[in-house]
C-alpha cells in the first residue's frame, strides 16, 4: 500500500510538472492564493486580482510558492517583505488592511485542500467545517480541530463578518482601494484545484491507471472525507465488487473497470461536494451580506461550468474508457447479449431457433438495470453524461445490437422449430469448417417456413421491448431527448440491416444446408430490400464461391451439387433469377473450364431409380444416425450397427456402383419408397466388414442423383404449366410483383426454378451438351442392355427440352439396339440348329458397321441363356452408322469359333436385308465367359477383347499337365490385338485370380492357374511381384480402367482430324478477320463458326496453340494475342 | 461431304421445331438459313480448301460478314501480292450474290478505284449453286484473265494488252498492304 501511495504521489507530481507546463498560470495563481494564508497582509496579493479568468492572473513573483499547502506550515515562508508589487497603498491604511484581514479570513475559510477531496486531516476538516452542514452542527464537533481552538460559531460568525466587510468594503472600507472579487477568486481556486488534484485521479482507462485510480480511492476512503458520503460510496463500492465476483465470474476485467469508474464517481462527487459547499458559503455569506437573494443562478452557472470542465479532463483520462467497458457489460446483461455469447462460446446452450433472451425480470437483468441506473444517475451528478456520453452510449448500443444479431441469430437457419434450429446450428458451424462435410440437416422440408421469419419477428421484438427500452430508460436518466417513435422504427430497420448482413455472411453455409436454412432465406428475403444490400450479397456470395468451392480442391460433382443448391436457394430467395443471373459468370466460367462437367451432368440424368433410391438410403441413415447420436441410450448404439449394415449395401450393390451420396434433397416420394428393404435387382455381396465403417462416413458422391429426380419430378411439373407462356399477359395474375430494380434490360420473368436448365445452360452450349449427352447415351445403349427405361425417360425430357430434332441421333440409336434384338431372333429362327457350343466362352463379339449406304453395324452379345444351354447365343447390335459416334475399328483375330458364328450371323443378316453389308467392330461385344480350371469352374461376363485373350490360353491338349503359359508378346503375333490391349486383359484375368504373372519378360509372362492353391507357388524371381499386383487390383478399377483406355486411343484418330480442322479455322481466322487475335477471342470465333460446337476447352486450346508457336505456324505478339507467321515475305 | 449431307439433311427437321419455340417471322428463318448456309460453306472451306484463297467471318462473330483474302497466282501482275477482300451477305443469301470488294487497293481493268469488281456471277448470273468458294476461284481467275471488254478501270484494260510492263508498275504503285486489327 505504502508502495502505491508513493507511486500514485509521484505520478501525481508529475501530472502536475506536465500540467504546469501546460497551463502554468493557472496552476501558479492557485497556489500563490493558496499559500497566501499567512503572509504579510497587503503583500504578496497586491498584484493578483482574480477574476473568473484566472488564466491570465499570473504572479511570477509568487509561484516560487508553489508547494505551500493550506493546511501545513508554509514549506518556503514567504519573506515577510517581499517586492511588493504593485503595493500603491501607503502602509498604514486602516481600510486596506482591514480588508486585506478580511480576504484573509475568508479565504482561508473557504480555500480547498490539496488533494482530490481534501487530504490532510488538519485542512481536511477545515474545509468540511465550512460546509453548511457542518455550519449548522458546528456545536457537536470536537472544538480540538480548530486550529486556532475558536469555536465553530465564533468562526463562522468572523467568517460572515469578513465577508460582509468585503462585500461591502465599498461603503465600509473606502480607503481599500485594493478590492478583490471573491466569488472570482473561489472560482479560479477550484478550477486550479480541480486541474491540480482531480485530473490525475480521472486517469482511468489502462488497466495499471485503474489500479492506480482504485489505490488512490482506496487512500481517499482511508482518509475520510465528507463522511457520509464517503459512507455511502464506500458501500456503494463494495456491493459493486461483491456483485461482480458473484454475477460474473471471471469477468475481472469488468471489476477493474468498474472500479475505476466508482472511483473516479467517487473523487469527483468528493470534489464537488467540497467546491460547492466553498461556494454555498460564499453564496450564503454574500446573500446575508447583500441581502439579495439573485445569486441561485450564479450557483447554476458555476455547475454547468465545473460540469463542462469535468467533461473535458475526463475525454482526456481514460475513464471514458472505462466507462464503456462496464456500459458494455451491464448492456449486454440487460439486452440478453452476454447470456448469448457464454452460450454460444460453450456450443450447447439451450437457447433454441428463437434465441431464448433472457427474461426482462430475470434477476440478474434486473441486478444490472439497477446497477447501471445507479451508474448513469451518479454519472450524471458528477456531469460525466456530457455529449460524449451520449456518443459513447450510442457505440455501446450499436455494438450491442451488432453482438445481438451476430449471436442469437448466427447459424440459426429453420427458425420455425426449435429443436430443428439446434441441429442445424450445429450442421452450420460444421460446414464453416469444411465445406463438404457438413451433414445436413433432415426434415426441413417438414417444417413450413412462416409467413414472416420467425427471427425477424424476434429480432423486432427484442428491439421494441429490449433495445429500445433501455435506450430510453439511460436517455431519461441523463435527461436527453427521448427516443421517439420513428427512432423505433429506425433501430428496428437498423437491426434488420444487421441480420441481413448476418445472412449474407452466412449465405454461403445457408446454400450447402438446404432445405434445411429456409428460415435463413426468409430472413433475407425479407431483409433484402435495397439494391445496396442486393449488391452486397452478390459480392459477397460470388467472393465466397471463389474462395470455398471454385478450386481444384472440389470435384466437379461437388460444384454442381452446390450449384444446384445454389440455383434453389436462390429461387427460394428471389424468384426473379436477377440475382442468381448475377453470382452465376463466374460459376458458368469455372465448369465450362471443367472437362467432365457435361458428362457428369449427363450421368447424373440418366441416374436410374436403384441409384437413387440408394441415394436416398444412405442419406436416410446419415439422418438416423445423426438422431441417434442425439438420443443417447443403449438401444442406439446396436441399432446403429444394424443401420450401418444396410448402408454398406446400399454403397456396395453391383447395379450401382458407389451411387452414394449424402446430399440429395429429400422428397416425399422417395422416402416413401425407403419402405422397402434392399434393393430387389441387386443381390448385394455387402463386404460390410470393409466398407461399413468407412464409407459410413464418407460422404462421397458419384452421381449427380439429384437430376435424376428433378427430372422425374419436373415431367409432371412441366405439364401442368405448359399453358402459361404469356404469363406476362395475363391480366388476372394476382401475384404479380413488378420486375427486381437490378434487373438487366432484355430482364424476362422466368416462370420456374428450372434447376436443369439453368444447369444445362450453365454448361456452355446446347450442342455440346447434346453430343455430350449422345455419347453417353452411346456408351450406355452399347453396355448393358437390359433396358432403356431410364435413358427413354430422359430423352423424352430433353426432347422437350431441346426439340425432337437435336436429339434425333439418340432415337435413332435406341431404335437401332431394339430392332437389333427382333433382328438377332429373326436370324436365330433362320439359322435353327446352327450355332454350335463354343468350347469356352459364351459368345462375343459384335458391332458390324460397314457399308457405304448407311445402315449397318453389328455388335455382337452373348445371351443370357445360353450358359445353360451351352448354346451359344450369338447376339449383333445393328447400329446405323451416321448417328453413332464414330467407333474406330481396333482389329484382332476373333476366336476360330466365334468367328465362324459371326459369319453365320452375317450370312442370315445379309438375307435378310440383301443390300446391306456389316462392318464388325469386335471391340465392342461383351461375351460371358466359362472358364473350367482344374479345381473349379469361372464364369465371368467380361468384354470381347478379355474374352479372346483367355481364349488364347485354353489348353491346346487335354493331357496336358502344365498350365498354359504365354508371354504378351507372344499374343501379340498371336491375337493381332494391340499389345496393352493385351496387357490390360491379362491383368483383368490376373485379377480373376484365373492367370498369374510369372516374369514381366517380353511385356509380361503369364499362366493359367489351374488350381488356387499354387497361387502362391513362386513361379520364377518375378513371382512375387506378380502376386502384389494381383492383390492389389480391385475389380471395379479394372472394370473402369479398361473401356477408357480402349476410349482414349479410340479417339485419338478422329481427334487428330479435328486439330486439322481447327487449325484451318484458325487459319483462316488469323489470315482474313483478323492478323493477331487474343486466345479469348479466337475461342470465341470458334465456338461461333466450328459446326457441331467447339468442343475444346480453353487449356487445350491454349495448348493446341502452344504447339503451333512451337512448330512456328504461329507466334504471339504484343498483349498475348497470336499472329500467323508469314511464309514469304513479300511487300 | 457426307457430314454436310447429314447437316443439311436435318436442317429441314429443326427448322419447324426452332421456328415454333420462337414463332419468329419469316425474316428471321431466312436469316437462320443463310447462317446455316454460310456456316457450312465455312466449313467446307476449312475442310477442302483451294490454293491461294481464304477466308473467314469478321472477327465480332458476325457470320454475315467475311473478309477473304487472294494471293496473287503466279504469272500474272498479281504474283505475290495478298489481295483482301470484303464479303457481305445478304439476309436471304444465297438467293441473292454477296456484295464483295476489293479491301485492298488494286490495279486491275475490271475492278473501279473503290474496290468494285465488275463480274457477272456477282450480278445477274449468280446463282445459288455458287458459294464463297466459287467467287474466290473466280476472281482468282480473273486476275490472270480480266475481262477487258466491259472494264471498269479502261487504262488498266488498255495497258494489259498494250505495255505489260507499265501495267505491272501500275499494279505495284497501287498495291498497299492492309495491315488491318
Amino acid at each position: 500500500m505504502a508502495g502505491l501511495v508513493v507511486a500514485s504521489a509521484w505520478r501525481q507530481q508529475r501530472r502536475k510538472r506536465v500540467f504546469q507546463s501546460v497551463f502554468s498560470g493557472e496552476v501558479t495563481s492557485t497556489t500563490t492564493v493558496a499559500g497566501v494564508q499567512y503572509p504579510d497582509p497587503g503583500q504578496g496579493l497586491g498584484g493578483s486580482i482574480l477574476g473568473s479568468g484566472a488564466g491570465h492572473s499570473v504572479d511570477p513573483y509568487l509561484a516560487p510558492s508553489s508547494s505551500a499547502t493550506l493546511g501545513h506550515s508554509t514549506p518556503e515562508p514567504e519573506p515577510p517583505h517581499p517586492y511588493a508589487p504593485g503595493n500603491e497603498y501607503a502602509p498604514g491604511n486602516e481600510h486596506q488592511r482591514a480588508y486585506d484581514q478580511a480576504w484573509e479570513v475568508v479565504t482561508s475559510r473557504v480555500a480547498l485542500p490539496a488533494s482530490a477531496a481534501g487530504p490532510a486531516p488538519g485542512a481536511g476538516e477545515s474545509s468540511p467545517g465550512l460546509s453548511l452542514e457542518s455550519l449548522t452542527a458546528a456545536q457537536e464537533q470536537p472544538q480540538s480541530r480548530h486550529r486556532r481552538n475558536q469555536k465553530v460559531d465564533e468562526e463562522r460568525e468572523q467568517f460572515l463578518q469578513c465577508l460582509s466587510l468585503l462585500e461591502n468594503a465599498e461603503a465600509v472600507l473606502p480607503e481599500a482601494r485594493e478590492r478583490r472579487d471573491v466569488i472570482g477568486w473561489y472560482v479560479s481556486q477550484v478550477r486550479a484545484h480541480f486541474a491540480m488534484w482531480v485530473v490525475p485521479l480521472l486517469a482511468g482507462g489502462s488497466d495499471t491507471a485503474a489500479a492506480a485510480a482504485a489505490a488512490a480511492a482506496g487512500t481517499l476512503a482511508a482518509q475520510g472525507v465528507t463522511h457520509r458520503r464517503h459512507q455511502r460510496n464506500k458501500h456503494s463500492v463494495d456491493s459493486t465488487a461483491a456483485g461482480g465476483g458473484r454475477e460474473w465470474s471471471g469477468g475481472s476485467q469488468y471489476d477493474r473497470h468498474m472500479a475505476v469508474v466508482m472511483s473516479t464517481i467517487e473523487t469527483l462527487e468528493g470534489a464537488l461536494g467540497m467546491y460547492f459547499e466553498g461556494l454555498n458559503s460564499l453564496l450564503e455569506g454574500l446573500r446575508r451580506a447583500s441581502g439579495e437573494e439573485d445569486n441561485s443562478s450564479f450557483g447554476m452557472k458555476f455547475k454547468r461550468d465545473i460540469h463542462a470542465l469535468i467533461a473535458n479532463s475526463a475525454s482526456q483520462g481514460g475513464v471514458m474508457g472505462s466507462v464503456k467497458v462496464v456500459l458494455t457489460k451491464l448492456a449486454g446483461v440487460i439486452l440478453g447479449v452476454e447470456g448469448l455469447m457464454v452460450s454460444l462460446g460453450s456450443k450447447k446452450g439451450p437457447w433454441g431457433a428463437p434465441p431464448a433472451i433472457p427474461q426482462e425480470n430475470d434477476f440478474d437483468v434486473l441486478t444490472a438495470k439497477r446497477k447501471l441506473g445507479g451508474l448513469v444517475k451518479q454519472l450524471h451528478n458528477v456531469g460525466l453524461t456530457g455529449e460524449r456520453f451520449e456518443v459513447l452510449f450510442a457505440e455501446v448500443m450499436n455494438d450491442m445490437m451488432s453482438r445481438f444479431v451476430k449471436g442469437a441469430y448466427a447459424g440459426v437457419w429453420a427458425a420455425s422449430d426449435p429443436e430443428e434450429g439446434n441441429v442445424v446450428g450445429g450442421a452450420g458451424t460444421a460446414a464453416a469448417s469444411s465445406v463438404f462435410t457438413t451433414s445436413r440437416g433432415s426434415g426441413g422440408d417438414t417444417t413450413v417456413p412462416a409467413a414472416t421469419s420467425a427471427c425477424i419477428k424476434s429480432l423486432k421484438d427484442w428491439v421494441e421491448k429490449r433495445y429500445a427500452q433501455l435506450n430510453v430508460q439511460v436517455l431519461s436518466w441523463i435527461n436527453a431527448t427521448p427516443m421517439s417513435l420513428a427512432d423505433l422504427k429506425a433501430c428496428q430497420s437498423l437491426a434488420l440491416g444487421r441480420l441481413a448482413a448476418l445472412r449474407i455472411q452466412e449465405l454461403f453455409d445457408i446454400v450447402l444446408a438446404w432445405p434445411d436454412a429456409k428460415g435463413a432465406l426468409e430472413d433475407l428475403k425479407a431483409t433484402i430490400t435495397t439494391t445496396a444490400r442486393r449488391q452486397l450479397l452478390t459480392a459477397n456470395f460470388s467472393k465466397a464461391l471463389e474462395q470455398r468451392l471454385l478450386h481444384p480442391g472440389c470435384s466437379t460433382l461437388e460444384i454442381l451439387q452446390t450449384y444446384i443448391h445454389i440455383i434453389k436457394t436462390f429461387h427460394a430467395l428471389d424468384h426473379s433469377k436477377v440475382l442468381l443471373g448475377n453470382i452465376e459468370p463466374g460459376l458458368q466460367l469455372y465448369l465450362v473450364q471443367r472437362e467432365d462437367s457435361v458428362r457428369v451432368v449427363v450421368a447424373g440424368l440418366l441416374a436410374s431409380k436403384e441409384e437413387i433410391e440408394a441415394a436416398a438410403k444412405v442419406q436416410q441413415i446419415d439422418e438416423d444416425e445423426r438422431l441417434q447420436r442425439g438420443a443417447s441410450g443403449p438401444r442406439a448404439a446396436a441399432a446403429d450397427l444394424g443401420r450401418r449394415e444396410i448402408k454398406a449395401q446400399a454403397y456396395s450393390t453391383p447395379g450401382v456402383a458407389g451411387s452414394s451420396t449424402a446430399t440429395t434433397c429429400k422428397t416425399p416420394t422417395t422416402r416413401s419408397r425407403q419402405g422397402r428393404d434392399s434393393n430387389p435387382s441387386t443381390p448385394a455381396p455387402a463386404p460390410a466388414h470393409r466398407q461399413g465403417p468407412v464409407l459410413a462416413r464418407a460422404k462421397k458422391v458419384n452421381k449427380l442423383v439429384e437430376l435424376a429426380k428433378l427430372l422425374n419430378e419436373s415431367a409432371s411439373v412441366r405439364r401442368a404449366g405448359a399453358t402459361d407462356d404469356d404469363q406476362e399477359l395475363d391480366w388476372n395474375d394476382l401475384n404479380w410483383v413488378p420486375d427486381p430494380v437490378d434487373a438487366g434490360a432484355n430482364y424476362k420473368r422466368p416462370k420456374s426454378e428450372d434447376v436443369i436448365g439453368t444447369l444445362i445452360s450453365a454448361l456452355g452450349a446446347e450442342d455440346v451438351f447434346i453430343n455430350e449427352f449422345t455419347a453417353v447415351i452411346a456408351e450406355r445403349l452399347l453396355g448393358d442392355p437390359k433396358s432403356f427405361e431410364q435413358e427413354m425417360r430422359v430423352l423424352n425430357l430433353l426432347k422437350r427440352r431441346f426439340g425432337e430434332a437435336a436429339l434425333q441421333k439418340c432415337d435413332v440409336m435406341i431404335r437401332d439396339i431394339q430392332e437389333s434384338r427382333k433382328l438377332n431372333s429373326k436370324i436365330r429362327r433362320n439359322n435353327a440348329g446352327g450355332p454350335q457350343p463354343a468350347n469356352i466362352p459364351g459368345q462375343p463379339p459384335v458391332l458390324a458397321t460397314p457399308d457405304n449406304k448407311g445402315k449397318s453395324v453389328a455388335t455382337p452379345q452373348s445371351s443370357e441363356k445360353s450358359k445353360e444351354q451351352k448354346d451359344t447365343g450369338y447376339h449383333a447390335r445393328i447400329l446405323s452408322r451416321m448417328y453413332w459416334p464414330a467407333f474406330e475399328k481396333e482389329h484382332f483375330l476373333l476366336p476360330a469359333p466365334i468367328l465362324d458364328l459371326q459369319k453365320q450371323y452375317e450370312k442370315g443378316y445379309e438375307d435378310l436385308k440383301s443390300d446391306r453389308k456389316l462392318t464388325w467392330l469386335n471391340q465392342l461385344g461383351q461375351t460371358r465367359v466359362e472358364l473350367e480350371l482344374e479345381d473349379r469352374t469361372v464364369t465371368v461376363d467380361c468384354d470381347t477383347v478379355q474374352a479372346t485373350v483367355i481364349y488364347a490360353f485354353q489348353s491346346s491338349s487335354d493331357s496336358s499337365t502344365t498350365p498354359v503359359k504365354k508371354a504378351v508378346d507372344d499374343l501379340y503375333l498371336e491375337l493381332q490385338l494391340d499389345e496393352d490391349l493385351i496387357a490390360a486383359a491379362c491383368d483383368f484375368w490376373a485379377r480373376k485370380r484365373v492367370l498369374r504373372r510369372v516374369s514381366t519378360a517380353d511385356g509380361g509372362v503369364f499362366v493359367v492357374l489351374e488350381r488356387l492353391s499354387d497361387e502362391n507357388v513362386p513361379v520364377g524371381e518375378d513371382a512375387q511381384q506378380g502376386q502384389a499386383v494381383e492383390e492389389k487390383g480391385k475389380e471395379k478399377e479394372a472394370a473402369a480402367a479398361g473401356p477408357k483406355e480402349g476410349g482414349a486411343k479410340k479417339l485419338s484418330d478422329k481427334e487428330k482430324e479435328k486439330r486439322e480442322v481447327y487449325w484451318k479455322y484458325i487459319q483462316g481466322m488469323l489470315t482474313n478477320s483478323s492478323v493477331t487475335m487474343p486466345i479469348n477471342q479466337i475461342a470465341m470465333m470458334m465456338g461461333v463458326f466450328v459446326i457441331g460446337g467447339f468442343s475444346w476447352s480453353h487449356e487445350e486450346l491454349q495448348s493446341f496453340l502452344g504447339e503451333k508457336v512451337e512448330e512456328g505456324a504461329l507466334e504471339v505478339v504484343s498483349g498475348g494475342k497470336y499472329k500467323l507467321v508469314r511464309k514469304r515475305e513479300n511487300v | 461431304m457426307s457430314y454436310m449431307d447429314d447437316t443439311q439433311n436435318s436442317a429441314p427437321g429443326s427448322l419447324p421445331a426452332s421456328k415454333a419455340a420462337t414463332g419468329a417471322a419469316t425474316s428471321k428463318k431466312v436469316n437462320e438459313n443463310a447462317t446455316k448456309r454460310l456456316q457450312n460453306e465455312l466449313m467446307q472451306m476449312m475442310t477442302s480448301p483451294a490454293p491461294g484463297i481464304s477466308a473467314f467471318p469478321s472477327a465480332d462473330g458476325n457470320l454475315l460478314f467475311w473478309r477473304a483474302t487472294i494471293e496473287g497466282p503466279e504469272d500474272t501482275p498479281y504474283a505475290g501480292l495478298n489481295l483482301k477482300l470484303s464479303f457481305e451477305f445478304p439476309a436471304n443469301y444465297p438467293y441473292t450474290p454477296p456484295t464483295v470488294l476489293f479491301i485492298t487497293p488494286i490495279y486491275h481493268p475490271n475492278v473501279d478505284f473503290s474496290g468494285r469488281i465488275c463480274l457477272d456471277i456477282l450480278k445477274d448470273k449468280w446463282t445459288p449453286a455458287y458459294n464463297t468458294q466459287t467467287v474466290l476461284l473466280s476472281l482468282q481467275s480473273l486476275l490472270g484473265e480480266p475481262n477487258n471488254a466491259s472494264p471498269l478501270n479502261g487504262e488498266a484494260a488498255e495497258l494489259w494488252d498494250k505495255d505489260p510492263a507499265l501495267f505491272k508498275t501500275k499494279v505495284m504503285d497501287r498495291h498497299k498492304d492492309i495491315e488491318e486489327d
